[in-house]
């Protein structure tokens, strides 16, 4: 009986023509899903495109010194889902006001300033949801100084609902591509294995367990999907800092750069490294079983 | 002829109309068979006591006219008083309603100016809400606040309602301003045309009693005429009155004597007259004495205060309350002397019961008996007159040798 | 030793053969002839452990192939060489291809040495450069003893060749006899499915045995001579 064979790489030993041209297509395929990957997890989907849209008034009572009303809106601040929240005194709510309504300016000094200070809440892109904010307005509600909150009235549930649907489609996409990937990888790996299936019954005729090379193969695919994962998400990550660097408007929809040395960004990309491993090795052993059972 | 009070002038007066009568009575009485010279005499005093008790109601009856006068002139005076106050009082409210017209009068101009002042800021702020609200409008239109920003915009829509809000609270509050000024003109209007017309009405009210003033004081100076021509009427009838009496009295003296002389010649040779000396006291009077009728003595005899008219005067009788109607008696044994009208005492009967003892009997309605008709005690000698009150007065005087007694210290009445 | 007992095989709805008892002995060539259809391929899959017999079992080495320890079987077709009728022509493979397939069924091979014995190899069988040639413009004999070198790379303990000879042609048989020989000489074994055996082969082994549909022939090894050969 011969010895043991190494069956490792197989398929980079039966066919490499076919694995580089694969190889740099995922690499590339990576770079675009590390990129949207990043993108998303540092948007948190549309999140902090909404909360940097979205502002929530707390309208004070005429009269209220601005001591009063500075201290209330640190402690505001201090709250665990508010990121910002400014005090705007009477006279800059009435400049904020004639810019909205210009018409106005000429009447201004027929009854004096009307409008109230108030205080505007920013929240973080990832505590914008229904619980937090009504964290915040019943805390602000039960505030003496505080005459009205306003928080978007009905139209915020739509928002929230808008806001979790576009994060869901956008992440939706994400994982539809990456399920693209996994189906083009079977394919792929479909199709590798039917071109090697002469191989791989060369191999399984001369005593080479099939079991075993679907493993090792799987597992080659795996370590292969994992590096090629890391090195497209580490490039898309390079070409997403680029492009927020270059585009500076893009912070206040994806993010500053710097988020993408954090380590939760971090984390995710090893993560979407990790699932790539695994949907590699499942499009192995997939492909292997369909060009298998095919071949039967 | 009324019972009550005696009227002070008017009862002395009567008093001595009466004691004069009575003396001539008398004498006509106890001196009936004079000689023709004493008829003359008696004659000429008839006709004297018929002059002089002529004399006497007309003096009584100026007399009654004079305190008629007297009350009227008091009455009148005391309306002129009182005119003169209410006057003065009318003086007085006029002048305070002038400066209360005065006053209302500048509240008004006040309160005018102040409603148009309120009418221009009213105008002035509809004009400022109007072109605010179009300005919302066209903000709105334009999209106000930062589009992308929805929630920038719901803060400016808020800013947008409360200046609305202010704008339309001023305009609210200068309208209730001015509503509320114009109330308080319409009510100064009131009170003024109030006040004008109290005016008016208290003006002519004075000018009312003015004219009632100078009536009054017309009225005055005809009561005082009136009464300076009665005293100066009564002052020449008691004169003449005086002079009357005093031919009386020399008649009366005359007459006394020959009476002397006949009753001592009498004495001396004649037969008795029927006519025996009567007892000069009443409590000796044949059969005594009783009261002329049943009922209370309401005045007395002598000298009474009269607190009405706060004089003091001479009773020389007294008046006896008793029910209307009732029948006068004859208080003893006599003879009518008189029967006939006495001014001041109405219906008066006297009763001659000798020894020149009289009794009187005043205010009587109707005679029972006839003059020269003998009369025993008891007897009904006339009627009491009907009252709406079913009381009537007697007036009773008893008279011993032309002096007056108390009637209660001979007969037994009741007081 | 391979030693087949009470073979049967039901194949296209009939039965094809059973009850054959089969007996290959080592350091030795074996040639089974039959008619066409009659199972000759079949025999060499059962005998190589690829194909289940429906009936009768294997035995190589006193181990059964059927019935005994999965593994000894996959190690056994680990050791047998073989060289199949047709050759699947895929597009893509050369020469070289198969020798590579081969080392890595073989396992063991160094590149260095794979190379050196490739060369020799190729020229043994008459194909020597033809390393790149594609499969698909070799002929059938040509095809025949790449896929037989390929095989030889290993150094095959048994040598199951379906077809080989008569698709190799006359020109190669006094090559591919003296191969065989060689084989049996170092004490391989070589099995040969043939439709008839070459006339100077089968004077050469004398007569068959009879087996079934079969006729199985045992090729002298060089010691024992040839008969009707000159010494």
């Amino acid at each position: 009986m011969s010895e043991q064979p190494s069956l490792w790489w197989i398929d980079w030993r039966l066919s490499r023509g076919s694995l580089v041209r694969e190889a740099i297509g995922r690499v590339l395929f990576f770079c675009l899903l590390g990129f949207a990957l990043l993108s998303l997890v540092l948007s948190g989907g549309v999140s902090r495109l909404l909360a940097d849209r979205y502002a929530i008034t707390a309208v004070l009572r005429a009269g209220v010194p601005s001591a009063e009303a500075e201290g209330l809106a640190r402690k505001v601040a201090a709250l665990p889902p508010v990121r910002t929240a400014a005090y705007r005194d009477p006279e800059a709510a009435w400049k904020e006001f004639l810019r909205a309504y210009p018409g106005l300016d000429p009447l201004r000094g027929v009854g004096g300033n009307p409008l109230p200070g108030y205080i505007e809440i920013r929240f973080r892109s990832d505590r914008l949801n229904g619980a937090d904010i009504d964290l915040v307005t019943s805390a602000l509600r039960s505030v003496s100084l505080v005459e009205q909150v306003l928080a978007g009235g009905e139209g915020l549930p739509r928002l929230l609902r808008a806001g979790r649907l576009a994060s869901w489609v956008c992440w939706g996409v994400f994982g539809a591509f990456l399920g693209g990937f996994f189906l083009v990888g079977r394919l792929q790996e479909r199709a590798r294995a039917g071109v090697l299936a002469g191989d791989i019954t060369f191999l399984v005729e001369r005593g080479v367990p099939a079991g075993r090379l679907a493993f090792l193969r799987a597992a080659g695919a795996a370590v292969s999907g994992f590096l090629l994962a890391a090195a497209g998400t580490a490039a898309g990550g390079g070409a997403l800092f680029l492009t927020l660097r270059t585009f500076p408007f893009l912070d206040r929809v994806i993010g500053p750069p710097s988020d993408l040395l954090l380590p939760r960004t971090v984390a995710a990309a090893v993560l979407f490294s990790l699932g790539a491993a695994l949907l590699s090795a499942g499009a192995s052993l997939l492909g292997w079983r369909a060009a298998r059972s095919g071949r039967k | 002829m009324e019972g009550g009070p005696f009227r002070p002038e008017m009862t002395r007066e009567t008093l001595r109309i009466l004691s004069a009568f009575l003396a001539a009575v008398s004498l006509c009485i106890l001196l009936p068979a004079a000689a023709p010279a004493a008829r003359d005499v008696a004659a000429e005093l008839r006709k004297e006591r018929g002059r002089l008790l002529e004399m006497k109601e007309r003096e009584e009856k100026t007399a009654r006219e004079l305190t008629e006068a007297l009350r009227k002139e008091k009455r009148s005076k005391g309306r002129v008083g009182e005119l003169q106050d209410r006057l003065k009082r009318q003086r007085v409210l006029l002048s305070s309603i002038d400066r209360k017209v005065s006053v209302l009068n500048e509240r008004l101009e006040r309160a005018e100016k102040a409603v148009r002042e309120l009418e221009a800021a009213h105008g002035q702020a509809r004009t400022g809400l109007q072109r605010a609200e179009v300005a919302a409008f066209a903000g709105e239109r334009a999209g106000a606040g930062v589009p992308w920003h929805p929630f920038l915009r719901e803060r400016v829509r808020h800013f947008m309602r409360v200046y609305l809000a202010a704008e339309a609270e001023g305009v609210a509050r200068i309208t209730r301003a001015r509503e509320r000024k114009e109330e308080e003109l319409s009510g100064l209007e009131r009170q003024v045309a109030v006040t004008e017309k109290k005016r008016t009405m208290e003006k002519k009210v004075g000018d009312t009693l003015l004219s009632r003033q100078g009536e009054e004081r017309r009225l005055l100076a005809d009561i005082e005429r009136e009464k300076k021509r009665k005293e100066k009427e009564l002052k020449s009838l008691r004169a003449k009155i005086a002079r009357m009496e005093s031919v009386v009295s020399r008649v009366e003296r005359q007459v006394k004597e020959r009476e002397r002389r006949a009753r001592k010649g009498a004495a001396e040779g004649s037969a008795a007259k029927e006519v025996a000396e009567a007892p000069r006291r009443f409590a000796s009077l044949s059969g005594g004495l009783s009261a002329p009728l049943a009922g209370k003595v309401v005045t007395r005899f002598g000298r009474q205060h009269d607190t009405t008219f706060d004089v003091t005067i001479e009773n020389r009788g007294v008046e006896i309350e008793a029910p209307s109607g009732a029948s006068v008696k004859s208080v003893g044994q006599g003879e009518v002397a008189f029967a006939g009208a006495v001014s001041g005492f109405g219906n008066v009967l006297i009763v001659q019961h000798g020894g020149g003892l009289f009794s009187v009997y005043g205010r009587l309605e109707t005679f029972l008996v006839k003059q020269g008709e003998a009369v025993k005690k008891g007897t009904v000698v006339g009627r009491l007159p009907g009252s709406p009150s079913g009381k009537s007065v007697l007036y009773l005087e008893l008279r011993a040798g032309g002096t007056a007694i108390d009637p209660t210290s001979a007969i037994p009445l009741d007081s | 030793m391979i030693e087949g007992f009470r073979l049967g095989v039901f194949s296209r709805g009939t039965t094809l053969w059973d009850g054959l008892d089969f007996t290959f002995g080592d350091g030795a060539a074996w040639f089974v002839t039959g008619p066409p259809s009659s199972g000759k391929t079949l025999l060499l899959s059962i005998l190589r452990g690829e194909r289940r017999p429906d009936a009768g079992d294997v035995v190589v080495s006193g181990e059964s192939l059927y019935r005994g320890n999965p593994a000894l079987a996959r190690a056994w077709r680990a050791s047998c060489g073989h060289v199949p009728e047709q050759t699947v022509a895929d597009a893509r493979l050369t020469v070289g291809d198969l020798f590579r397939r081969s080392a890595l069924a073989g396992g063991g091979v160094r590149e260095s040495e794979r190379k050196d014995r490739t060369d020799w190899l190729l020229e043994m069988v008459g194909l020597q450069g033809a390393l790149e040639w594609r499969i698909q413009e070799l002929s059938i004999s040509e095809r025949g003893r790449a896929c037989l070198a390929a095989e030889l790379l290993r150094g095959p303990k048994v040598l199951f060749c379906d077809a080989l000879v008569a698709g190799a042609g006359v020109p190669f048989w006094e090559m591919l006899w003296g191969l065989f020989r060689a084989l049996a000489r170092e004490g391989a074994t070589v099995v040969l499915a043939e439709r008839r055996i070459p006339e100077r082969w089968a004077l050469a082994a004398g007569d068959p045995e009879p087996v079934g549909p079969f006729r199985v022939y045992r090729l002298p090894p060089p010691e024992e001579g040839v008969r009707g050969e000159p010494g």
